[in-house]
């Protein structure tokens, strides 16, 4: 069973689109969702933890309607953007209040609290308000808030915004940590090399409407229409490029420096095939293979070009 | 990244021009206030309404100019009735009306610089209150503040901006007034006669730029939200006017005299005001009898008082904005 | 230590205390013309370090040039040939983009004609089209980012302050951001950019400065501070993961870690990388990227910070 499943799925505000009849499955762990700003990823979020009830189509979570359904409200924790409200809350009285309201029972919902704040590792700072955290530790406590009542499904609407490279480097050794124990995540980022470090299952939106998904490599191989390009460098650039220039698959050559050539093609493939056998006939050394284009970066500026 | 690469295309180009000096930079300030505010119609309007002190200006001197020239008549009768009921003053007995010319006109722009003052009042609570406290707000002193531009200069700008307003409200109207007076009653003795009067208005108007000025500046200065100024300038007015009237009742008079007598920020201008275009003096020395002119006249008190209030107002004004807006621009590039 | 004429930026014990808090800590530091990142985390000193810089907060101690010009005496001709672009939303309400940076041109002592000439050549290069004349509180993150940036431009500074002109900005709009820094520094215009997003830093910038609890922590070019690991690679491949990990192992090349299609590996000697190739061809593996690894920006930073803690 699919943890998200979207059929058909629209969204509107009034006349603004949110989201646009989108179909797309997403598998248990841990799943970057990528898009430019007003793509629809709040929205996406909203419809997943039943905070939004869709327009048209559905959305199933563990394979039910999230709307106005505890069995699944239960297992999701949801984290939205922003800041904490109530900033003159300690981080302990924040949890518990949130844990309450969302109607945590009375006897062990202490002991709830308390574990949650353990895994997010603030319980040194939890008697302190709010407003005396910083960016990093916010979001921590806003996690904690999502993990109080012990959810399979963790949503994080762009955890990474504003915080200093310390306070991103401990969320997402919080991030690993949490799905080693299990707990499926997906998470909303412009930060795009952090998504890319956390995980390879990518989502990507755009306008409202469904671009991709799966790994960087699988949605740039899908992607027939642009060429690849591929970095090699060996001690004999000129040499190999003969040797390249005599495999039909390669489209264009350019040697950049005094051991770069970039090959281009439309089927890499066929150049990561024979592309061994061609330097170590050439006696050649080599140092780095590499698409140039294989970054979530690069893919975003394909797939959501706006001039083009 | 194709877009990028399209603004990359267009390379940055660098700019050969001079600056001017930059001293000049309360200017754009100035300009840049004033043209915010004018965007709002009803800010335009205000100037608008303004006018009204130049009709009732130019009416009162035609009438007064009508009375000279119809003296002894029944219309002349009915017109002093007319006058009296406006000024609230005791008028009868008076035969020789021109040689009163002088005082009257002075009476006539005491009593609209007092109404005058009820209108700054309201004009500096729809102008002032954002001048400071919108920057803030917006954050936009950070803009300022790296720019060269200083605190002072900062200031100077937004009082400028401010005085304008005060200014347009109240000084133009009456000049505009006084000259169509003039125009009126024709004849070059009027106008010499009357040249102080010109004099005595625009130091009217000069002392409610400053002192309206530089408070609305401090109270703009100590929020983020306009609406908390302006609540704080009107309640600050208001809660004077009504302080003063509850000492009045409660105390006897010898105890009002002093200090408690200048609580009221109304009155001390009023006395201010009736100290610059010198009416009771100019009262005194016509030979209508004592009393007549008390309707009109703040009751006569040391005006030491009320000077020392509405200076110590504005120069404590000036010293709050100034510390405020020093300690923003102290820490502009720092997180607020 | 004596300020280079050539230096945009010199300081010499530069310190700033706020009560007993020490914001800055006796920075010794010299910055060559060019883009130049300024790293530290929240509360490092950097806000403190422009706002010294810029002349809005004296000094407690030391002392320092900008463009060569004292920051206690030359403040004014510091601001006119420096731009500044806040960290946060500073826009004025009730005006258009274009007035937006006329005015600031006006405030930088330009005449009205040069400011209105300016603010249209700088919003048509940071690509603000026909948005110019609409209301700026109107605009998305992305726009209102680069009007800041018009503003910071419009006199033609010599020296740009840029605080986290990324923050918040979608990946399409950071890199339209990071391209017109990255012109600027081109077209000689000097920039120090403080940002949290390393990888940003790393595209655009020449050189880094590293402060914490307002201490200098390191300064240099990024390329000499990124150090290289000449015998640890990345190998992406495709096919049998048991045969191609044993024959690795066979020509002495170790397995540090493993994901799916992903081996850390590390060679015996430098310049040794064809013991992969080998064990490809001989496994029938297709190889799909051979990368070496080279410390990031985000890890000297973070190693910087652990020799701090540890001293």
């Amino acid at each position: 069973m699919k943890l998200l499943q979207l059929n058909n799925l629209s969204k509107w505000y009034g006349e603004v689109i949110g989201l646009n009849d989108v179909t797309a499955s997403v598998s248990a762990g841990v799943t970057g969702l990528v898009g430019p700003n007003g793509a629809g990823k709040s929205t996406l979020m909203g419809l997943a933890v039943g905070q939004l009830r869709p327009s048209k189509g559905s959305i199933r979570v563990f394979g039910e309607n999230p709307w106005n359904n505890p069995r699944v409200l239960g297992r999701v924790g949801f984290c939205p953007e922003g800041d904490p409200f109530w900033p003159n809350l300690t981080g302990h009285r924040f949890v518990s209040t949130l844990a309450a309201m969302s109607g945590l029972g009375g006897s062990n919902r202490g002991e709830a609290v308390l574990r949650a704040i353990d895994r997010v590792d603030m319980r040194e700072h939890m008697n302190r308000p709010i407003r005396t955290y910083s960016k990093g530790m916010r979001q921590r406590i806003k996690i904690a808030q999502a993990l109080v009542h012990e959810p399979d499904l963790l949503v994080l609407d762009e955890p990474f915004t504003g915080t200093d490279p310390v306070g991103r480097h401990e969320l997402s050794q919080l991030l690993r940590s949490l799905a080693g124990y299990g707990v499926s995540i997906l998470v909303s980022s412009h930060v795009l090399h952090e998504v890319e470090a956390l995980t390879k299952q990518i989502i990507l939106i755009d306008h409202g409407r469904f671009i991709a998904e799966g790994s960087v490599q699988d949605v740039r191989r899908r992607m027939h229409n642009r060429p690849h390009t591929i970095r090699v460098r060996v001690d004999h650039p000129r040499a190999l490029a003969i040797r390249l220039a005599g495999v039909n698959e390669v489209g264009g050559l350019r040697i950049l420096d005094d051991q770069t050539i970039v090959v281009e093609t439309r089927t890499p493939e066929a150049i990561y095939d024979r592309l061994p056998d061609l330097i170590l006939n050439n006696h050649d050394i080599v140092y780095e293979v590499a698409a140039t284009d294989e970054t979530l970066e690069a893919l975003f500026g394909y797939l959501v070009d706006r001039s083009a | 990244m194709s877009e990028a690469a399209a603004i990359d295309a267009r390379h940055y180009r660098r700019w050969p021009g001079q600056l001017r000096a930059s001293r000049w930079t309360w200017l754009a300030i100035v300009r840049q206030g004033v043209r915010l505010q004018l965007r709002e119609h009803r800010k335009r309007n205000l100037l608008l309404l303004s006018l009204g002190f130049t009709v009732m200006i130019a009416i009162t001197l035609y009438i007064l100019t009508a009375l000279e020239t119809l003296a002894g008549t029944k219309e002349a009768e009915s017109m002093i009735g007319f006058i009296q009921a406006f000024l609230r003053v005791d008028l009868s007995g008076i035969t020789r009306i021109t040689e009163l010319r002088e005082v009257l006109w002075r009476t006539l722009f005491l009593v609209i610089s007092k109404g005058q003052l009820a209108w700054v009042l309201v004009v500096v609570s729809m102008i002032g209150p954002g001048l400071i406290a919108n920057d803030i707000r917006s954050r936009a002193l950070p803009i300022y503040f790296s720019k060269p531009v200083t605190p002072s200069t900062y200031l100077l700008g937004k009082w400028i901006v401010i005085a304008i307003f005060v200014g347009a409200a109240t000084f133009i109207p009456s000049v505009v007034g006084l000259i169509i007076g003039v125009a009126i009653t024709g004849g070059l003795p009027t106008y010499t006669q009357n040249l102080h009067l010109l004099g005595d208005v625009a130091l009217a108007g000069l002392v409610n730029m400053l002192f309206a000025g530089l408070v609305i500046l401090a109270i703009s200065s100590l929020t983020r939200d306009q609406r908390y100024a302006a609540g704080g300038w009107i309640a600050l007015c208001l809660l004077s006017i009504f302080a003063q009237a509850l000492l009045t009742e409660s105390l006897p008079k010898e105890q009002t005299a002093g200090w408690l007598g200048s609580i009221s920020l109304y009155r001390d201008m009023s006395v201010v005001d009736e100290r610059i275009f010198s009416v009771r003096e100019a009262w005194s020395k016509t030979d209508l009898p004592e009393g007549v002119f008390n309707n009109v006249l703040p009751e006569p008190m040391n005006v030491m008082y009320p000077v020392s209030v509405i200076a110590g107002l504005a120069i404590l004004g000036a010293i709050i904005c100034y510390r405020r807006v020093a300690r923003f621009s102290k820490a502009a590039a720092s997180v607020q | 230590m004596t300020a280079d004429a050539n230096s945009i930026i010199f300081c010499d014990k530069l310190a700033k205390r706020y009560g007993s808090v020490a914001a800055l800590n006796d920075v010794s530091l010299t910055i060559e013309p060019g883009v130049v990142g300024l790293l530290g985390p929240n509360g490092a000193g950097k806000s403190t370090l422009i706002s010294v810089l810029l002349g809005q907060a004296p000094p407690t101690g030391g002392q320092a040039r900008v463009l060569g010009l004292d920051i206690r005496r030359q403040q004014r001709r510091i601001r006119r040939r420096t731009g500044f672009m806040p960290e946060n939303d500073c826009l004025i309400p009730g005006m258009s983009g274009t007035g937006y940076v006329h005015y600031a041109g006006r405030l930088a002592g330009m005449t009205h004609a040069d400011a209105m000439q300016r603010a249209h050549e700088v919003l048509d290069y940071v690509g603000l089209e026909e948005a110019r004349y609409r209301q700026a509180e109107e605009y998305s993150t992305g726009m209102k980012q680069r009007l800041k940036l018009a503003q910071a431009l419009v006199h033609d500074p010599d020296l740009l302050f840029l605080d986290e002109p990324t923050n918040g900005m979608d990946p399409h709009g950071r890199q339209i951001m990071l391209s017109l820094i990255r012109d600027l520094g081109d077209a000689g215009v000097s920039v120090l950019l403080s940002s949290h997003l390393l990888p940003d830093v790393e595209q655009v910038c020449d050189r880094v400065v590293i402060l914490t609890n307002g201490d200098l922590l390191a300064e240099g070019a990024i390329s000499e501070m990124r150090k290289p690991h000449p015998t640890l690679y990345t190998v992406d491949y495709l096919g049998d993961e048991k045969a191609f990990t044993e024959r690795l192992r066979q020509v002495d090349v170790a397995i540090h870690d493993r994901v799916t299609g992903e081996l850390h590996v590390e060679l015996p000697a430098a310049g040794e990388l064809n013991r992969v190739l080998h064990a490809a061809t001989d496994t029938d593996t297709q190889l799909r990227g051979l990368h070496p690894k080279r410390s990031s920006l985000e890890e000297v930073f973070m190693d910087a910070l652990k020799r701090q803690e540890a001293r």
